[in-house]
């Protein structure tokens, strides 16, 4: 392990293999860990935004914080004229302007409409859009998003696997050169790579319906279906491909959705061959979607069911080491 | 003229003397909340949070408590509770820096890492430029590329036309000697009592 790495990987340079072999570094030894640990310190500390921008981001962190406390302050105002009417209609509004004083909100300005990302690595990139739905990008691939009056659009170019959120008063639509998949919460997988003459759209969950570029109707898909698109021919060929595997095969994620936490532990036991035990969980009927790397430990595995379900679990009948 | 500490001061409600400790130590915050979070959108409304419930909270402040200190914690603990459910939404990251920012989180926490406290406290603006100005001249410019202004290796060997392991080298070198400089005020350092909230 060398310097020049661990910096690459400071400043975002590194694929995600190089990214997997400094974790396993940093675990090795302790030593290691504060090594990394020291040197991004001294990254953080040492880079400073540009002048105009430390300057917009302290003016607008401040009016954040300025307006909110503020808007406190004018609540407790008008707090105390209400307590100063007849005690028994007081009494009940207090309570109601208490609660609505101390509710603080979350974020400042609005984020920005549209996004765009670019997976250069080999292997997958996993990605959350701002309507919590869930992307795999493919290698080599671009997406970019944004939301309006109108619906989501996504504009794709390579193969993307997505896991949109339902939300029936926003259509979700993908456009890659040659096609619009349009849908409203459903699991499907759009391929559509320059440097192939077809365009590849599998349906696992849901229902899409995939319309041309002049936004004339192709057809409609049904789970289980694999639709395989020439533009310049406007030949349209459609199979039955069970593609509840794509997101494995391709992407190398397991996908465990909509488990409860028995069944997700189940699922790990048989996939990882160790005897698995929860010692304690806060809900046995909610169900989770946990997505990891196929290469993933065992150990990070539990560690993001465990917050994410505030559950704690063990590994039982542990090798001595 | 101000006899009290900035403690009492807020503690009375004086905005004014909350404002300024706002101004003086916003930027070294979200710079230590990017930190362990590895996102500085999120690291600005952590640290706003944490000026907010200074505020709000502010009758528990006595005159002796370390404002530093308690908002350095405050923002650490803040921190890493976005830091999990981050990871769990594998937002921006991949699994692996997810996983490896998950294992560096503890080597910053504040009270158990006084170069932390150094790097990002109150004093630490200052004391870190010093440390940069102070570097011999080829190490310093190639460390402000490299480093500050983030362009990559082959960037900064082609703008001081210098060969690119000549460039690692001298950022080593830099890293090396900013550890000591800024390892030296350590024993400068007056002993910070650290007090906390009930």
């Amino acid at each position: 392990m060398n310097d020049d790495l661990l910096i690459s990987y400071l400043a975002g340079e590194c694929s995600q293999e190089q990214e997997k072999q400094i974790l396993e570094w940093i675990r090795e030894d302790e030593a290691n860990r504060r090594h990394l640990a020291e040197l991004s310190a001294l990254w953080h500390a040492v880079r400073r935004p540009e002048e105009g921008e430390a300057m917009s981001s302290l003016l607008s962190g401040f009016a954040g914080v300025d307006s909110r406390i503020n808007l406190q302050e004018a609540r407790k105002g008008s707090l105390r004229k209400w307590l100063s009417c007849a005690a028994g209609i007081a009494a009940v509004l207090v309570g109601g302007i208490l609660l609505a004083g101390h509710f603080l909100g979350k974020g400042q300005a609005a984020p920005s409409d549209s996004y765009v990302w670019f997976n250069p690595d080999s292997s997958a990139m996993q990605i959350t859009l701002p309507d919590k739905s869930q992307v795999w990008l493919g290698s080599n691939t671009s997406l970019s998003y944004c939301s309006g009056e109108s619906g989501r659009t996504a504009s794709l170019k390579g193969e993307a696997f997505f896991d949109v959120a339902k939300d029936p008063s926003k259509a979700f639509i993908v456009k890659t050169s040659d096609l619009r998949i349009k849908v409203y919460g459903t699991r499907f997988n759009v391929r559509s790579i320059p440097s192939e003459t077809y365009s590849e759209v599998s349906l696992v969950e849901g229902s899409v319906s995939l319309a041309d570029n002049s936004e004339r109707n192709i057809i409609f898909l049904t789970p289980g279906q694999q639709a395989k698109y020439v533009a310049e021919e406007d030949y349209l060929q459609v199979s039955e491909v069970p593609a509840d595997n794509i997101l494995l095969v391709r992407y190398g994620v397991e996908s465990l959705k909509d488990m409860t936490l028995q069944e997700i532990v189940s699922a790990l036991s048989l996939s990882f061959g160790r005897e698995l035990r929860i010692s304690s969980c806060a809900d046995v009927n909610e169900r989770y979607t946990v997505n990891y790397p196929k290469d993933a430990s065992l150990e990070d595995v539990i560690w993001t069911v465990e917050v994410l379900s505030g559950s704690r679990i063990e590994i039982v009948n542990q090798d001595n080491k | 003229m101000h006899t009290e500490t900035v403690s009492e001061r807020i503690h009375n409600g004086e905005r004014e003397a909350f404002n300024e400790l706002f101004y003086t130590h916003w930027q070294s915050l979200v710079s230590y909340s990017g930190l362990i979070i590895g996102d500085n959108t999120d690291a600005q409304d952590v640290v706003q949070t944490v000026f907010l419930n200074l505020w709000t909270d502010r009758s528990r402040l006595r005159p002796d408590t370390n404002i530093d200190a308690w908002l350095m914690r405050s923002v650490y603990n803040r921190s890493l509770n976005r830091l999990r459910s981050n990871m769990v939404r594998h937002r921006y990251n991949s699994w692996y820096s997810a996983q490896i920012n998950r294992e560096l989180s503890v080597c910053y926490d504040p009270d158990r890492n006084d170069v932390i406290a150094r790097l990002f406290g109150e004093e630490s603006r200052q004391a870190v430029d010093e440390a940069i100005s102070s570097l011999p001249e080829k190490c310093r410019e190639v460390f402000i590329l490299r480093y500050c202004e983030s362009l990559s290796a082959k960037e900064t060997a082609d703008r001081l036309g210098l060969s690119v392991s000549t460039v690692n080298n001298q950022v080593f070198k830099a890293l090396g000697l900013l550890r000591e400089k800024l390892g030296y005020l350590k024993a400068a350092l007056l002993f910070m009592s650290i007090y906390f909230f009930d």
